[in-house]
């Protein structure tokens, strides 16, 4: 997650005269009206830079510091709260002033981002847990898994019953049209013609795997589907360049479903008897 | 079996409000036309601070389609010249730039966006006069039209001009 924000940090930073700047292709101006009054944005914080001698370049490079900063201290899990804090705080600031540049990454990034504020994001793999920092929320994620698992079926139903709502999708042209867009396009997908049973079967795979996901991950069939999507998510980067977006989801359904899939590959692959099986043994 | 102390209580109840509203909004719900204004509002802006408002429609039910804009800069005097915004190296960039575009296609929004784009290229471009900002969609051909040979083609959807020190003409 924290590798995630950092590699948009950097996009933004980059490209920020174009994605940020009060007078870009989209001035505040614009962007803020198409967002409500009360959610904070960069413009918001212009009075307060103004008074300080500083202008709207400031403002851009201040918030997206402060982000970059959060972000590598969530990737570390130091300062686990804190940083998810700042973090959230300075994407909502970033995504509300730049809403002409969003997508569906940044919703999964919003979601995220919420969680780590309120879930014991540092219980593990963490210079907190190394340091032994206190752990907010205790160390016990069960309640926050399910949550997540609960938010990530809810995204894959919203998306398969949404994709199913399409004609494109049953007839294969939806990842024709995707493959063909210049702003996905990864290679000419002209040969893709000849095999238009293959453009149909992968368009109603992909609609059948998202509509399938929220119910096979309660069953037995919780591995099967999980590295279904993680390999989609990984087919989505790429075949249409959608690394972030990618990366976001692979992440996620890790952190949902990460540890109990590896539990039953260890167990029934590696022959690694799960934690506790000896003890319910005896 | 022990009861639920209070806090739990709390707990799974503001999560399970929280959940319900993700999935009515992911569910393609249209809650705002059944519910007060108001409330609305207040459900908008809790789901700009925590995302419970997507509608996780990616690429749905449609692939729309790709706008672009170019434009052709006017100065005082020597010829016209026609640019468009440099794509950069990072695909990241590039994409959201595409995105941009896209927006065009909310008719509400291509006047406020013409005019902004022109302003811009006339901050970028100091000795132009006067910009006229075209925007052209992508149009491409379905899987059995393609096969056929019909290749996708830009249409142009609008333009205007934006003049320095001037209201924008259409």
């Amino acid at each position: 997650m924290g590798a995630a924000l950092l590699i948009q940090a950097y996009v933004l930073w980059t490209y920020r005269e174009l994605l940020l700047n009060a007078n870009g292709p989209i001035p505040w101006a614009l962007g803020d009206s198409w967002v409500d009054p009360v959610l904070p944005k960069l413009s918001d914080l212009l009075p307060l830079f103004s008074a300080a001698g500083l202008g709207a370049e400031a403002v851009v490079a201040t918030v997206l510091a402060v982000h970059a900063v959060a972000a590598a201290f969530l990737m570390v899990g130091y300062r686990s709260r804190a940083a998810a804090l700042f973090a959230w705080a300075t994407f909502v600031l970033i995504k509300d002033s730049s809403p002409a540049f969003l997508y569906g990454v940044g919703a999964m990034m919003l979601i995220a981002l919420f969680y780590c504020l309120l879930m014991p994001v540092a219980r593990e793999w963490s210079l907190d847990r190394l340091l032994k920092a206190p752990m907010p929320g205790g160390r016990d994620a069960s309640f926050s898994v399910l949550v997540l698992r609960m938010h990530l079926c809810i995204v894959y139903a919203a998306a398969g019953i949404a994709k199913a709502a399409g004609e494109q999708w049953w007839a294969g042209d939806a990842i024709w049209r995707a493959l063909s867009l210049p702003q996905f396009r990864q290679f000419d997908p002209s040969p893709l013609l000849a095999y238009p049973l293959l453009l149909q079967a992968l368009a109603i795979g992909t609609i059948l795997a998202q509509l399938a996901y929220p119910v096979l991950v309660w069953t037995r069939a919780r591995v099967v589907i999980v590295a279904a999507t993680e390999l989609m998510h990984l087919g989505i980067a790429i075949f249409l360049g959608l690394w972030l977006f990618s990366l976001m989801m692979i992440v996620l359904n890790a952190a949902a479903f990460g540890e109990s899939v590896w539990k039953a590959i260890s167990a029934r692959w590696l022959r690694r008897p799960p934690p506790g099986a000896a003890a319910s043994a005896r | 079996m022990r009861r639920m102390a209070r806090r739990d209580k709390v707990i799974w109840a503001a999560t399970a409000v929280h959940l319900a509203i993700a999935a009515f909004y992911g569910l393609h719900v249209r809650l705002e036309f059944h519910i007060p204004q108001a409330l609305d509002r207040v459900l908008s802006i809790y789901g700009g601070l925590t995302g419970v408002r997507a509608r996780f429609d990616f690429f749905a039910p449609e692939v729309p389609n790709e706008a672009r804009a170019d434009f052709l800069i006017v100065p005082a005097d020597g010829a016209a010249r026609r640019v468009r915004l440099a794509a950069t190296p990072s695909g990241e960039a590039n994409r959201r730039m595409a995105l941009m575009f896209t927006i065009y296609a909310y008719p509400t929004e291509r006047e406020r966006l013409l005019r902004a784009w022109g302003e811009y290229m006339l901050r970028l471009h100091p000795d132009a006069v006067e910009v006229v900002s075209r925007v052209e969609m992508l149009e491409i051909p379905s899987v059995r039209d393609s096969a056929a040979g019909k290749r996708a083609t830009w249409t142009e959807v609008g333009r205007a001009t934006v003049r320095r020190g001037a209201e924008p003409g259409r």
